[in-house]
C-alpha cells in the first residue's frame, strides 16, 4: 500500500511537470497550469499520506494529517477554478467570495484547532491491516457535526463541479469522466467513514485516474491541433504557390505598360506597390 | 516575358511553352546564351528538369536559370536546386532581379 502511494506520487509529479512545462510558455494556458498545480498537490498529498500511515507517534501523525489537509485544501480551492477554466463558466462573484471565505476559514480551523480540521474531538491511534498484509497507523475519533458539515460542504462543491461540467458539456468527455470518478470516489470515501468500512481510501486514486485521462486528452488535443495546423499550412503554401505565377505576369505586364507609355503613371505606380506588397506577403510564408 | 525582354532589355528572346515546342525549335534554342526554365510546365507535362536534361544532352552551352512559384521544399524545386551550375529563382521575380539575370550574360 505505502509502496503504491510512493509510485502514485511519482506518477502525479511527472504529470504535473508535463502540464506545467506545456502551460507556462506564453501565452500561458491557465487551465493546464491550474491542473499542474492540482496534480502537484496530489503528489505531495500521497507522500504525506504514506508518511501518515507509517508514523506511529501520535503528535507527529496529527501534524502530518494537518499538513495533508492543508494540501487537500489547496487542491479543493483550485478545483472550481479548473472547472470554470475548462467550461468557460463564470460563477457569480458572491459565490466565489463565499467559497474562498469558507476555504480560508477551514484552513484557519485546520491549523489552529487542536486536532486539525479532521477531528473535533481527541483522536486515538489504531492499527489497520491493508493489502498485502501491511499494517498502517491511522488516527480515529468519533464523528461530530463539524466533520459532517465539512464533508457535506466539500461533497456539495465537488458535485456542483460535475453538474457544471455536465451542463456546459466541454468537448472532452474524458474530463467529465475523470472528474465524475473523483467525485464518486470521494463520496464513497465519505460513506466509508460513516459506516466504518475497511476498504482503502479511493479519492486520491480517482485523481490519479483523472490525471491519466487528462494526459490522454492532452495528447489527443495536441495531435488534433497539429493536424489542423499542418492542413492550414499546406493550404497557405498552396495559395502562395498559386499566386506567384499570376503575380509574376502582373509585374511584367505593368513594366510593359510603363515602357510603352500606356496607362496612367500614378495608377501603374500604385498597382506596382500593391503587387509588391502581395509578393512580400508570399515571401513571408517561407517553407 | 518575351515582349518585355525584347522591349526593355533589347535582347532577342525565344519562348516555348513545352518541351515538345522547344524541340521543334531545337536549333535556335540550343544556341541561346541564357535559358530561363519554369520548373512546373503543367500537370502531367514534362517538367523544367526534363527540359534541362534535354538541353544538356544536346550540348547546350549557355547558362540555365530556373524560375519557380513553388516553395523551397517542393520535391521538384529541391531536385533542380541540387543541379550543378544552375540558379533557382522564386517567382515573382522583380524587374531589377530579372534585369540582373539577363544582363549578366552580355549582349547576344
Amino acid at each position: 500500500m505505502t509502496l503504491f502511494l510512493l509510485f502514485a506520487s511519482g506518477a502525479s509529479l511527472a504529470t504535473s511537470l508535463m502540464f506545467f512545462v506545456l502551460s507556462v510558455k506564453k501565452p500561458v494556458i491557465w487551465k493546464y497550469l491550474v491542473f499542474a498545480v492540482m496534480v502537484l498537490m496530489l503528489s505531495a498529498r500521497f507522500l504525506f499520506l504514506r508518511q501518515y500511515y507509517l508514523t506511529s507517534e501520535y503528535e507527529l501523525s496529527l501534524e502530518i494529517l494537518r499538513q495533508k489537509t492543508n494540501i487537500g485544501l489547496i487542491y479543493f480551492a483550485l478545483y472550481p477554478v479548473f472547472i470554470c477554466l475548462y467550461t468557460d463558466f463564470k460563477p457569480p462573484r458572491i459565490a466565489a467570495y463565499g467559497f474562498y471565505g469558507i476555504v480560508l476559514s477551514l484552513a484557519f480551523y485546520n491549523n489552529f484547532s487542536p486536532y486539525s480540521a479532521q477531528f473535533a474531538v481527541p483522536p486515538h491511534m489504531s492499527l489497520r491491516h491493508v493489502w498485502g498484509g501491511e499494517v498502517i497507523n491511522i488516527l480515529e475519533a468519533k464523528d461530530t457535526w463539524i466533520n459532517r458539515m465539512i464533508d457535506f460542504y466539500t461533497s456539495s462543491i465537488m458535485i456542483a463541479g460535475v453538474i457544471v461540467l455536465l451542463k456546459r458539456r466541454p468537448k472532452s468527455l474524458l474530463i467529465i469522466l475523470g472528474t465524475s470518478t473523483v467525485v464518486l470516489f470521494y463520496l464513497i470515501d465519505q460513506t466509508r467513514d460513516r459506516i466504518a468500512g475497511d476498504w482503502p481510501y479511493l479519492t486520491e486514486f480517482g485523481v490519479v485516474l483523472m490525471a491519466t485521462l487528462m494526459t490522454i486528452q492532452l495528447t489527443r488535443d495536441f495531435r488534433e491541433k497539429d493536424q489542423k495546423l499542418s492542413a492550414a499550412l499546406k493550404a497557405a503554401f498552396e495559395v502562395r504557390d498559386q499566386l506567384n505565377t499570376p503575380l509574376q505576369t502582373i509585374i511584367l505586364d505593368i513594366k510593359m505598360l510603363e515602357e510603352r507609355g500606356l496607362g496612367d503613371k500614378e495608377l501603374l505606380a500604385r498597382m506596382s506597390r500593391a503587387v509588391s506588397r502581395l509578393s512580400d506577403l508570399g515571401k513571408k510564408l517561407k517553407s | 516575358m518575351k515582349q518585355l525582354v525584347e522591349l526593355v532589355f533589347k535582347r532577342n528572346c525565344l519562348t516555348a511553352p513545352s518541351l515538345a515546342e522547344l524541340k521543334n525549335q531545337a536549333q535556335a534554342a540550343l544556341g541561346v546564351q541564357l535559358a530561363i526554365l519554369d520548373v512546373n510546365l503543367g500537370h502531367g507535362e514534362p517538367t523544367g528538369l526534363d527540359v534541362f536534361n534535354w538541353l544538356k544532352s544536346n550540348g547546350f552551352k549557355g547558362r540555365i536559370v530556373f524560375l519557380t512559384g513553388h516553395a523551397d521544399n517542393d520535391p521538384r524545386v529541391r531536385e533542380v536546386s541540387g543541379l550543378h551550375g544552375t540558379e533557382v529563382l522564386s517567382k515573382p521575380i522583380s524587374i531589377d532581379d530579372l534585369k540582373e539575370v539577363i544582363l549578366k550574360e552580355g549582349s547576344p
